[in-house]
């Protein structure tokens, strides 16, 4: 290899010689317009946000009216009528209504993903950045945009709820109720958040259940819970002044783990206890039946039981879609334990009574995404019989899927808020920016966002 | 353009992996890039560091500042600095800001300070006999002989995998490997500190995290400027980042891994320098700096980019070398140094004392290139400064933060192994070379086991019909809720008090301890729990009680026990005992209580 080399050698010894002049250069800053909250106040109470890990072929699965380069499965059968978008074939594989627990599943009313799809919606084209000359198809900024709207983003769009939901918590707590913030499930990329937003990121619950929580602080006995108070009490004593407010925030925290405590240790929460008592319509052995036993399939179920205590939003991972080669193999089957669960939570939704009146189904929306889509370079697949994410269409669009009463009552049912052209995924009709729909979710939600992504505006499709 | 007839990569990387077996690979040599290639001598400095023993001056006897502005030291009180006899920088620098203003800083504690030291240097808290032995004879000793610990490399280690975000997903895991040793090598003082930032600038482990030129340039200043770059900064230097493209490489041992790859430019169809665009490929700002690679027998095209591309891992010493100009710039700005000195600071005091007192700055970056770039020096320098040294206790002079001592809160997998080790519990672990063991292991081979396996990480344990667990997680699960062990993909570490991981401190102990005396796994041998010549089953006295609590409390916090608190617990013995309490019913949940207290999460 030739090699040209022109570069000065440098010394470290010559920085001592002399210090460099900052230069400072002036900006304006040009405040962009900020949308005020317009939307229909708290239209949903509960949200289930998926993140379809590790980029998603959407166009195989969610808009699958397009040319075989994107969509080499083809399409389902069996379509529920008045579906405006295109399910694939890979949406209707169901398994899981086969056999014994199949049986069981159909009679709990979990039906094939496609018999229900015009009460699903679908937005063919939401990009991260629609103004950008291409798409974004890093893993890591990909995933960043996806988590906080923006690449190097430092607040998680559930931190970004919780704050926009302190009102109304502070409004519970004055009623001496303890509401559940949102939280993440597993990904402690969904928890970022410093400064002000730093008090309001989502507690990230690893593994799928409340086990090690509590409040064993209660059990121990008078005089070891004195010891502990008088502990923190001699620590804060001796402390300097500056360092107090952390071992004030330490015995606060103490302090509040109890009421939460009290939740935390609520057998509702323990959905894999098989239990039959039913709360809210629906036993945990129920919900065991319906969604299996799978990670993401108990964090549903526990997200589920998480909104009995006001919890407005739960975040997860599901799948791992990243197959640079074998998706013409293993795609497949990874569809249909995403079909098991989308199924699962129709049905459970469905059967579900909320305490509020009406079923869950009412209050909940079920939104999936991913950090990007993935391409194949014009071919079926490719030559590893996988698929890649570069910079276009093809990675570009996340045609996210939108599930819940609200999609139904704002006349969204089985429609496509959107288009592609077949041949070449070309955009024909609305693209969304990636943090409209985030805005969405919080507008729908009742959330403050009147500091969230200034320069976008909710969806005003789903306003009813 | 001119079609490449390149040999096949996998042919080319059994070459270049030594002719090693084709199927198993040997973990402890996984590490393969080009921090193997620097770093291979002697340490930099030799004689130990001057200026761990300084004689603290009294403050000078003028009125003391009234904090609502930086110390105005006046000539008088610089002639005043410029006397004391400090050999250490951060005294040095912070004289004038100090002493000689008439600010007195806190006494130095000497247990508190040691445990300081132990924690920030070896990841643990130490029990009272590891805090005597540590720091029984002085400061620059102590200092001297922890950074010459395995657990110091450990620390330093673990908080760059943190800064630079190691991910399998993200690179090839002989890249992490690679990059972990060049750290190591920078700790143990055989790398300087530019020479470093150069390897690094250039390091799959950073290339390969991001997709543009202008992201690679952002990430680099962040990390060696402290500071996002200007756009022309940012244009110029990405130039020099223009070739990097993230592939994929069929890796012979891994399978298909990620990793970087030059992707050839400024080239014209006969692959020779194209004239008119040879600015595209050079770098003006810091120097005429031009970067073109021209394509040889190593090359093989890649049909999407159609264009060829070069493994990263073919490259020699020399072009490595070369890639690495955008390092090498950079530390010829005043900044880059500034930055170094800052982060050690900032990582030891918890707060920005080189922006409020920038002459201990001036002094560290002095010194440190004066140490020939060797970034022990500078750790050393703080360590022993009384900026680190002094009380967190009482009230100071002044509202000036390095008039008190600093308080930070422990990393989550120091509180764990810390409560593990003095518990006498064995937890699993987490390796922060591997952030996501499963979705390493749900990517290789054979040689992805063999790897978890030699790692920080473990196996659990077959289940009841002997069917494997996977990766032992359990650790790495705790140890996230509390904001350790980062995957790293998005999010790194975190600290935070919140409730749920307070809940999950307090379930975690209360597991440990056992207060209600219901026996589990991972429980505590009451052996523990108790000094010697106390059994569990002895009768609860006052000075039964009193002795527990010695012994706990010097285990626990590596101090001794308060009159107060050995009082407190003789009035529990004598509580306790009003029912049938032995001496595991009172040590049990006097360790709850113990292993509870804040003075386990601050330091």
């Amino acid at each position: 290899m030739r090699t040209k080399p022109r570069s000065t050698p440098l010394s470290r010894r010559r920085l001592l010689q002399g210090l460099g002049a900052a230069v400072a250069f002036p900006h304006i800053w040009i405040p962009n317009k900020a949308y005020a909250q317009a939307g229909p106040g708290q239209a949903v109470r509960h949200l289930i946000y998926i993140r379809l890990s590790g980029g998603f072929r959407f166009s195989a699965a969610f808009n699958g009216d397009v040319a075989a380069q994107f969509n080499p499965f083809g399409k389902a059968s069996n379509v529920a009528a008045g579906t405006e978008w295109t399910p694939t074939e890979l949406l209707g594989r169901s398994p899981f209504l086969e056999g014994n627990e199949g049986t069981r599943r159909t009679e709990l009313g979990m039906l094939p993903v496609p018999q229900f799809t015009n009460q699903m919606c679908v937005l063919p084209c939401v990009d991260h950045e629609p103004t950008s000359q291409r798409a974004d198809g890093n893993h890591e900024t990909g995933l960043e945009r996806f988590l906080t709207g923006y690449v190097g983003g430092t607040t998680s769009f559930l931190t970004l709820l919780n704050h926009g939901m302190r009102e109304r918590v502070a409004q519970e707590a004055a009623e001496g109720r303890t509401m559940l913030p949102a939280f993440s499930m597993g990904s402690a990329g969904m928890a970022l958040g410093s400064g002000v937003y730093a008090a309001f990121r989502p507690p990230v619950l690893e593994g799928n259940s409340f086990d090690r929580f509590g409040d064993p602080a209660s059990a121990i006995p008078a005089w070891a819970q004195r010891i502990a108070d008088n502990m923190d009490q001699r620590v804060h004593a001796r402390l300097h002044g500056d360092h107090r407010p952390i071992i004030e925030a330490y015995r606060g925290t103490r302090e509040a783990t109890a009421s939460y405590g009290r939740i935390f240790n609520d057998p509702l929460l323990k959905v894999g206890d098989n239990s039959n008592d039913v709360v809210d319509g629906i036993s945990n052995r129920e919900l065991s039946d319906l969604f299996g036993n799978n990670g993401p399939a108990r964090r549903a179920a526990l997200a589920l039981r998480l909104f009995h205590f006001g919890c407005p939003a739960v975040f997860f991972d599901q799948g791992g879609y990243d197959y640079h080669s074998g998706e013409d193999r293993f795609l497949p089957t990874a569809m249909e334990s995403l079909n098991h669960l989308i199924s699962a939570l129709h049905a459970a939704l469905h059967r579900m009574q909320h305490p509020a009146g009406g079923t869950y189904w009412d209050h909940t929306l079920v939104v999936m995404g991913s950090e990007f889509g993935r391409s194949t370079g014009n071919q079926r697949f490719n030559s590893a019989g996988g698929s890649d994410h570069g910079s276009d269409n093809a990675t570009r669009w996340m045609s996210m899927p939108f599930m819940g009463g609200i999609v139904e009552r704002a006349g969204l049912g089985g429609r496509s808020l959107g288009e592609t052209r077949s041949s070449d995924l070309q955009a024909l009709g609305e693209v969304y920016s990636y943090r409209s729909v985030l805005k969405t979710l919080m507008d729908l939600l009742g959330a403050d966002h009147a500091q969230a992504f200034p320069a976008d505006a909710p969806i005003q499709e789903f306003w009813v | 353009m001119s079609r490449l007839k390149p040999l096949p990569l996998l042919a080319l990387a059994l070459l270049a992996a030594g002719c090693s077996s084709p199927t198993l690979i040997d973990p402890e040599l996984l590490a393969r890039g080009p921090g193997g290639m620097v770093g291979n001598g002697p340490p930099l400095n030799l004689e130990p560091f001057a200026g761990g023993n300084d004689v603290l001056p009294a403050a000078r006897d003028v009125p003391p500042p009234n904090d609502s502005a930086p110390p105005n030291c006046d000539a008088e009180c610089i002639a005043w600095c410029d006397a004391q006899p400090l050999e250490n920088p951060v005294n040095r620098g912070l004289c004038r800001s100090l002493w000689g203003v008439g600010l007195e800083p806190r006494e130095i504690d000497h247990g508190q300070a040691c445990r300081r030291l132990f924690v920030d240097m070896t990841g643990r808290l130490p029990t009272l006999a590891e805090a005597q032995e540590t720091c029984g004879d002085g400061w620059h000793e102590a200092v001297t002989r922890l950074m010459a610990d395995e657990a110091f490399l450990k620390v330093n280690r673990r908080r760059w995998a943190d800064v630079l975000g190691y991910s399998t997903e993200i690179v090839n895991i002989e890249r992490i490997y690679d990059a972990d040793r060049l750290v190591g090598k920078l700790m143990e003082g055989r790398v300087p500190y530019d020479l470093f930032a150069a390897v690094v600038s250039a390091h799959p482990v950073l290339t390969r995290r991001y997709n543009s030129p202008g992201d690679r340039v952002e990430a680099l200043f962040l990390l060696f400027m402290g500071r996002p770059p200007f756009e022309n900064e940012r244009a110029d230097l990405g130039r020099l980042y223009s070739l990097w493209h993230n592939g994929y490489a069929d890796h012979v041992q891994l399978g298909v891994v990620p990793d970087a790859f030059l992707h050839f430019r400024c080239l014209d169809e006969n692959n020779q320098v194209d004239e008119s665009r040879r600015g595209e490929c050079t770098s003006v700002l810091y120097g005429h700096n031009e970067l073109i690679f021209i394509p040889d027998i190593r090359a093989n095209y890649d049909p999407r980019l159609e264009a060829p591309t070069l493994w990263s891992g073919l490259l020699s010493a020399d072009e490595w070398m070369r890639l690495q100009l955008p390092g090498r710039v950079l530390s010829q700005e005043l900044a880059f140094w500034e930055q170094a000195v800052e982060e050690v600071l900032e990582q030891y005091l918890g707060y920005d004392l080189a922006r409020l007192v920038p002459e201990v700055r001036d002094q560290l970056v002095r010194w440190l290139i004066d140490h020939n770039g060797d970034m022990r020096s500078v750790h050393h320098a703080v360590l022993t400064s009384v900026a680190y040294l002094q009380s967190v206790d009482g009230m100071s002079s002044a509202a000036y933060p390095w008039t008190r001592g600093p308080l930070k809160q422990v990393d989550a997998e120091v509180w764990l192994d810390s409560v593990a080790h003095v518990a006498g519990v064995e937890l699993a672990g987490c390796d922060h070379r591997i952030p996501n063991p499963r979705a390493f292991m749900a990517e290789g081979s054979i040689n992805a086991y063999r790897i978890i396996d030699a790692s920080e990480w473990g196996f659990s344990e077959p289940d009841g019909e002997g069917r494997s667990r996977g990766v032992d997680m359990s650790y790495a699960e705790l140890a996230k809720t509390m904001g350790g062990c980062p995957e790293n993909v998005v999010t790194g570490r975190f600290k935070v008090l919140s409730i749920l991981t307070t809940a999950t401190q307090l379930g975690f102990i209360n597991n440990i301890c056992d207060p209600a005396l219901e026996g589990g796994d991972g429980t505590a041998s009451i052996d523990r729990l108790l000094p010697s010549g106390v059994t569990p089953t002895t009768a609860v006295t006052p000075e039964v009680a009193r002795s527990i609590a010695a012994h706990q409390l010097r285990q626990f916090y590596g101090r001794a026990p308060l009159i107060e608190e050995l009082d407190e617990a003789a009035e529990a013995g004598i509580e306790c005992a009003t029912s049938t309490c032995t001496a595991e019913s009172f040590a049990r949940p006097y360790c709850f209580a113990a292993l509870t207290s804040a003075e386990m999460l601050f330091y």
